[in-house]
């Protein structure tokens, strides 16, 4: 069996065919055995995937016209993701106590003072290790 | 019998009966989408139901460009490509060894050929393909969309879906093949 009748029987399955191709198809068929069997194998397969519908099944529709009735619980990201706003605010009001209260307290925002080593000199920074 | 484009109208409007009647059209070819993409397993029924409750919530938004079929059929196979890579992450996450697609075993049902003993099996033998060329392979098949309307469904040039589908069909030849 030739590959390019292998490859244009396949072909047909899907597309049609010109006149000169459906020729040359027809006469290969006629001329090889595999060929045939091939095309009867295939045939045969695409008939069986084609039956492969389940039959009708009232409880399934049933079933989802229940779904649509019962309330939806919401999903966790859901929730998440409505409470977003309220959350990205509580933060910004945390931040921005954090902040004031470090100033009041040192007096400026700069790294020391939010690290708290505002008023702490190298000697005692040696002190405390070697402690 | 109401036509679909009423019934969508008066389902837009809150009418449950309509929507039923959509739901009772469709059901059987967005079963066979989802089951053909993930088995028959407890998640595929889940993830049916789950395409008519996202086509419900989106009823406003589906404008009617394509058919409706097609509409869900498109919910069906990026869900159903969702819930695989979820059990993807649940596999590794559970450290859960080799590739479970590879462990499922098809019974020899060729003696006693029954219809649903023939839909499982076909259903396990798709399970065996990369997500990839089960997509089209389904869409293909099962559902009987041209190559050009698999293309457009999945955003992808029709060659590559045409190749997709001749390996697909290739190797769900070779797994078949005792019962052809």
């Amino acid at each position: 069996m030739k590959k390019e009748w292998l490859d244009l029987l396949i072909y047909s399955m899907d597309h049609p065919l010109t006149p000169e191709e459906q020729k040359i198809l027809d006469e290969a068929l006629s001329l090889s055995k595999a060929l045939k069997k091939e095309q009867e194998q295939l045939l045969a397969m695409r008939n069986l995937l084609s039956q492969n519908t389940p039959p009708a099944s009232p409880i399934f529709v049933e079933n989802v016209i229940a779904k649509l009735a019962r309330p939806q619980q919401p999903k966790l990201t859901t929730i998440i993701v409505d409470l977003y706003p309220q959350i990205a605010a509580a933060c910004v009001i945390f931040i921005a106590v954090a902040l004031s209260a470090i100033y009041v307290s040192e007096g400026s925002l700069t790294y020391d003072a939010l690290v708290g080593v505002n008023e702490l000199s190298f000697g005692d920074a040696n002190t405390l290790i070697d402690y | 019998m109401t036509a679909e484009p009423e019934l969508l109208k008066q389902a837009r409007t809150g009418d449950q009966l309509a929507f039923r009647k959509l739901v009772e059209q469709h059901e059987q070819q967005v079963r066979a989408t989802v089951l053909g993409m993930l088995g028959d397993c407890p998640e595929a029924i889940d993830v049916a139901q789950e395409v008519f409750i996202r086509f419900y919530k989106s009823m406003a938004q589906f404008k009617g460009d394509s058919s409706l079929g097609t509409y869900l059929t498109r919910i069906a196979i990026n869900l159903s490509l969702n819930e695989l890579k979820k059990r993807k992450r649940t596999t590794w996450l559970t450290f859960f060894k080799g590739n479970e697609e590879k462990e499922i075993q098809i019974e020899d049902t060729h003696s006693n050929p029954d219809r649903s003993d023939t839909r499982e099996m076909v259903n396990k033998a798709l399970q065996l393909l990369e997500p990839d060329f089960r997509t089209v392979v389904v869409l293909r098949m099962i559902d009987g969309y041209s190559v050009k309307e698999t293309a457009v469904m999945l955003n992808l040039p029709e060659g590559t879906v045409a190749s997709r589908l001749a390996r697909g069909q290739k190797k769900l030849k070779q797994i078949l093949e005792k019962w052809m």
